[in-house]
């Protein structure tokens, strides 16, 4: 039968609280250690909601655990994390809430599995009660039965690795398709137990993945589950367009399988935090990478949103959580949908002489030691969702151009500012290309537009011209900075 | 084609850009931009295919 038992949070001391509560078949000393460390003050009450039946546990019980001689619980329990607004009324077994609004002081949860070691199981966190989480991250909306109520969170997937069925890479793997199944409906769900699977061409039966995973192992996984795999790989020298590659798509709301060869480690990059105000670099390498001051990532021996500084020269950054730096990042691993064909390293370079050319079309563009670039993925909905949100700023005629605008499903979007724009959040100019051009095609632009005019660039003939028109935009009107791929993390306050 | 487009383009005062910019940008492109474009390509195919059969992880070490 189940039941359930409430936890008030007033300090950190409190969470000891749960160690009598908790079998120590869930390894209870290690789980409280990982909370105190982890969440921030704002969590207020915990409720323990005890044999929960959770997915993912049970395909590895059915597979694997049940298999053994130890004797292996198939129940798990979840802990669900709420603000001071909410209680428990044991008398009535219902949370209780004065607004009535559950959903706004709920944070989500934490399966703990009877697995003796690495008993943290499937997570939903919300990144606002994650200590030191700081900026932008991906994430997708999380339902939550409890106690005959529907709740949801905002979040991405997380859990420890098993160590026996599961090493770090395959939860990796396992943490981008379940965000995958959750954000987009033509996904489906992969059970821990599936990925372990589907990383070898025959059945591992358990022992496999205890040797842990090669990069192959995980493009195979990513195929195996419908996405189209592309793996960029750090090249001495060129490390810039590296970095580069991984911003654009991690900004596009791709999760990356970032591997580090030096921790023999994958992790999962899932945001970024801006706030370098380094200097441009010089054309070449012009990109936004300059400005970002820390990675997201989820790693399976931390809680999920690790801060991980973007260098070495900010890793003394506040809120630094995981003990390496973007530096460390060897590889990666971008899960794309179909239909992307014109890949970032395309985009670094085309964007730099597209710049050119619009400079001497006479576009307000700053000087090259002042640029910074950034480009990214959307979809043509969502940027048409973008200029609906902020018409006011983009003006009626700018608006119905996008409108109007015929394009593939994926537009990669670039825009151009200079640092004095960049630290406004604002833009200069930016383009439109298509995310589905080929790699050899001169003009992969559908559309450009700065503050004054637009120019349509025609693609339904090889010889179309390309046409410029005046916005009539309100003068001195700034162009905003489009960040719509990722949710804004904001840390909750007690 | 981006018809309805280009039409609101044209009611709104749009006029074709200069030629010869466009051509020169398309000679840069056709020349220097798309050849550096395919190279970075069959790099990035070959650095891919070494990294592979590289171990993207091993047993854990509990934290």
């Amino acid at each position: 039968v189940s039941d359930y038992k409430w936890v008030p949070i007033k300090s950190q001391a409190d969470y000891d609280q749960l160690t009598p509560l908790l079998d120590p078949d869930f390894q209870p000393q290690t789980v409280v250690r990982k909370l105190k460390e982890g969440i921030r003050d704002t969590v207020a009450g915990i409720l323990v909601e005890y044999e929960y039946i959770d997915k993912d546990y049970r395909s590895t019980f059915y597979h694997f655990y049940a298999k053994k001689g130890r004797l292996y619980r198939d129940d798990c329990i979840r802990l669900h994390f709420f603000d001071a607004q909410v209680g428990y009324d044991t008398a009535t077994t219902s949370l209780t809430c004065a607004d009535e609004r559950l959903d706004d002081h709920y944070f989500g949860f934490v399966v703990l599995r009877p697995t003796l070691v690495a008993t943290i199981g499937r997570s939903i966190l919300s990144p606002d009660i994650r200590t030191g989480a700081k900026g932008h991250a991906i994430q997708a909306q999380h339902r939550v039965h409890l106690l005959g109520r529907r709740l949801s969170i905002w979040g991405f997937p997380s859990m420890s690795q098993h160590s026996d069925i599961s090493v770090c890479a395959h939860v990796s793997c396992w943490a981008i398709l379940r965000h995958y199944s959750e954000r987009f409906p033509q996904h489906r769900e992969w059970l821990l137990y599936d990925i372990t699977v589907m990383a070898s061409p025959f059945d591992p039966g358990g022992i496999t993945p205890a040797f842990g995973l090669n990069i192959f192992e995980a493009e195979r996984i990513f195929q195996a589950a419908g996405t189209y795999p592309v793996i960029v790989g750090k090249v001495s020298g060129d490390e810039d367009r590296f970095y580069a590659q991984m911003l654009a798509y991690l900004e596009s709301g791709f999760p990356l399988f970032a591997q580090m060869k030096k921790h023999a480690h994958a992790i999962v990059l899932t945001g970024h935090a801006w706030a370098n105000h380094a200097p441009p670099p010089p054309i070449s390498s012009s990109h936004a990478w300059s400005q970002v001051d820390s990675l997201l990532g989820v790693d399976d021996n931390l809680l999920p949103y690790g801060c991980i500084p973007a260098g070495a020269a900010t890793a003394s950054a506040g809120g630094t959580v995981a003990s390496y730096t973007a530096d460390e990042i060897d590889a990666f691993i971008v899960p794309l949908p179909d239909k992307i064909f014109y890949p970032a390293s395309a985009v670094e370079r085309q964007s730099i002489e597209f710049y050119r050319l619009l400079t001497n079309i006479g576009v307000a563009l700053p000087p090259e030691d002042r640029l910074l670039r950034r480009y990214f993925v959307t979809t043509i909905s969502a940027l048409r969702r973008f200029a609906w949100d902020r018409r006011s700023e983009l003006g009626d005629k700018l608006v119905n151009m996008l409108m109007r605008l015929r394009t593939a499903q994926f537009v990669w979007v670039v825009e151009y500012a200079s640092d004095a724009q960049w630290a406004q959040g604002h833009v200069a100019a930016r383009a439109i290309l298509d995310a589905t051009a080929s790699p050899h095609d001169p003009m992969p632009v559908w559309f450009s537009h700065d503050s004054d005019d637009a120019i349509l660039f025609d693609r339904t003939s090889a010889t179309g011209s390309p046409t410029i028109a005046p916005l009539g935009r309100t003068p001195g009107t700034p162009l905003g900075r489009m960040e719509q791929n990722l949710r804004p993390i904001r840390p909750a306050t007690s | 084609m981006n018809d309805a487009l280009k039409a609101y383009l044209e009611q709104e005062g749009g006029t074709e850009l200069d030629q010869d910019l466009i051509q020169a940008h398309l000679r840069a492109m056709t020349e220097e931009v798309v050849p550096a474009i395919v190279d970075d390509l069959v790099e990035a195919d070959q650095v891919a295919a070494e990294l592979r059969f590289s171990s993207a992880t091993t047993r854990r070490r509990d934290r």
